[in-house]
């Protein structure tokens, strides 16, 4: 069942995409955004059901949560996902629950959570960071598309660029926070220079310096936002399998 | 002045990238190494970064470097954390106690800061243990404790207990086979590891070998073996061990909160204050 509602969810991301991509028309890519929402939605409520707990304990889990994040945001926020900018994000949900079909089934099979997840704050903790990884997504389109146009086309995009960076900043912020407040109420220590926690404050750390700039310009807060999206990809797949911690459950 | 800042913010901020970066892949040995690399978080390079951190931070503020009052909360909230995140780091005390079921250990034995508030006794009355439906991975586990002989409590994972200015924490267990040592008319309960002060003087009960059926005893610097359910001579005075069973020991993490709530009242005004920063709606035609 779980299956079933990825490939349709899947397959209508990537009509949507390929519709935005040839037809002016809008009026049919949204309708297809909305059904592929719907499955998707069907898709994490049956996972939710099988795992018994919501989903986003593990890696599959993420891949199936954060494409969710980014159709809703672009269902409830139409006036910011036009043109080019709304057609690789669809194409960015597509990928991401392509990755999540491909994942090995070991990677996929619900595990129980260990006690210490049983807490109010994971409910807190790790959608912050999915909020700050969703607006990470939404920067790194910019991000790219700011650097592969010319300084004179860039337009609204550098506005929108730095309304990325705050959102994801702050959310960043936000995980770091109530995941040391967790840590606090659970192990009685909130900051144990775990690899996991290391490498959030060095996230934080790489993109403060968008804020720091001596002279801001578009291009450099891009190239900022670059780095800072490899760091967090690699604290996120990187820490989790290669660097052993407190976070290795995932 | 706020070049001088901002450049000596940056620099500051990519060497701490850069070390922290790097000491996650270096595994902790006994040795610290170059730079203190494999516990660079221990290290007094890691805390002058961050204090010189912090340092920048002030000034700028005091100094006019960043002149947005909201900027400004940010970056003494953030000062504030990183000072109250040492003070806690070096000066509270955490260590950890093992209690078995039915055993009674006194918080004041551990701790370096005695003070009479601090003479609680914990007793392990049950350790339970809820699994989830694969009926091997615990869901949640608790220690159903007596303190100082009047007070039944429970101490669970994620439901830490206040005693004075410690908590207590619900950190691991174990299930360990007990035996019941006889010398004479005194008792003593152990498991394999344990050391004892008897009339013998100190026994450490070593290990068990299964085809002779005899338990292996360190007394003083001899061996001695025992065996099960049944009295034998050591040094003139009578022994015997018997079987007690499985028994869990609880792990408690206890842990000195000092100042904690500070830091959590520095970590919600900084949260806040970037919010107030990012979002405050801005008046039209205004200039910060």
């Amino acid at each position: 069942m779980e299956t079933i509602f990825l490939v349709i969810a899947l397959v209508l991301y990537l009509a949507s995409a390929t519709l935005r991509l040839v037809l002016p028309e809008k009026k049919y890519t949204t309708l297809l955004l909305l059904l592929a929402g719907l499955s998707h939605l069907g898709l994490l409520i049956t996972r939710s059901l099988i795992a018994k707990h919501p989903p986003f304990t593990n890696i599959y889990e993420t891949f199936l949560l954060l494409p969710f994040l980014i159709c809703l945001r672009m269902l409830i926020w139409p006036a910011r996902h036009k043109g080019s900018y709304a057609t690789i994000m669809s194409f960015v949900t597509a990928i991401f629950l392509f990755v999540a079909l491909l994942l090995p089934a070991d990677i996929k099979i619900p595990k129980p959570l260990m006690p210490a997840l049983n807490s109010p704050w994971m409910y807190i903790h790790v959608p912050s960071y999915f909020f700050a990884y969703m607006a990470l997504i939404a920067a790194l389109v910019y991000a790219v598309m700011i650097l592969v146009k010319k300084q004179d086309s860039i337009g609204d995009m550098a506005k929108r660029l730095d309304d990325e960076l705050k959102i994801s900043f702050f959310f960043l912020n936000a995980g770091l926070i109530t995941g040391a407040v967790w840590a606090y109420v659970s192990w009685g220590n909130y900051w144990s220079w775990d690899p996991k926690e290391t490498w959030a404050l060095i996230n934080i750390l790489t993109l403060s310096f968008v804020f720091h700039l001596k002279r801001p310009s578009p291009r450099k807060k891009a190239w900022i936002l670059i780095i800072t999206v490899l760091t967090v990809a690699f604290t996120y797949w990187g820490v989790t399998y290669i660097l052993p911690g407190l976070h290795s459950y995932m | 002045m706020k070049n001088i800042l901002l450049r000596t913010f940056q620099i500051l901020s990519i060497v701490l990238l850069f070390l922290l970066a790097l000491s996650t892949f270096i595994p902790i040995q006994k040795d610290p190494g170059f730079l203190y690399l494999n516990r660079f978080y221990d290290s007094p390079l890691n805390l002058t970064l961050w204090i010189a951190l912090a340092v920048i931070m002030i000034v700028a503020v005091l100094f006019k470097g960043i002149r947005n009052p909201r900027q400004r909360l940010i970056h003494l909230a953030l000062a504030l954390i990183i000072v109250l995140f040492v003070i806690d780091k070096s000066g509270n005390e955490r260590f950890y106690i093992t209690v078995r079921e039915g055993g009674m250990v006194n918080l004041l034995e551990h701790i370096n800061n005695k003070h009479e508030d601090h003479d609680v006794s914990l007793e392990l009355k049950r350790f339970e243990i809820d699994v989830h439906d694969d009926e091997l991975t615990p869901k949640a586990y608790r220690s159903y404790l007596r303190l100082n002989d009047d007070r039944d409590v429970v101490l669970a994972v994620n439901k830490p207990l206040k005693v004075g200015r410690y908590r207590l924490y619900q950190s691991a267990f174990e299930k360990n086979y007990y035996f019941d040592l006889q010398i004479e008319s005194d008792h003593y309960e152990l498991t394999f590891g344990d050391t004892v002060e008897t009339l013998l003087g100190e026994i450490v009960l070593d290990d068990y070998n299964r085809n002779i059926r005899h338990f292996r005893l360190i007394v003083g610097h001899t061996t001695q073996w025992l065996p099960i359910n049944a009295s034998v001579e050591i040094d003139g005075k009578e022994c015997g061990i018997s079987s007690l069973g499985e028994r869990f020991s609880s792990v408690i993490e206890v842990v000195e909160v000092r100042g904690l709530f500070w830091l959590l009242v520095a970590g919600l005004v900084y949260l806040v204050a970037i919010a107030w920063d990012f979002w405050k709606p801005k008046k039209s035609g205004g200039k910060e």
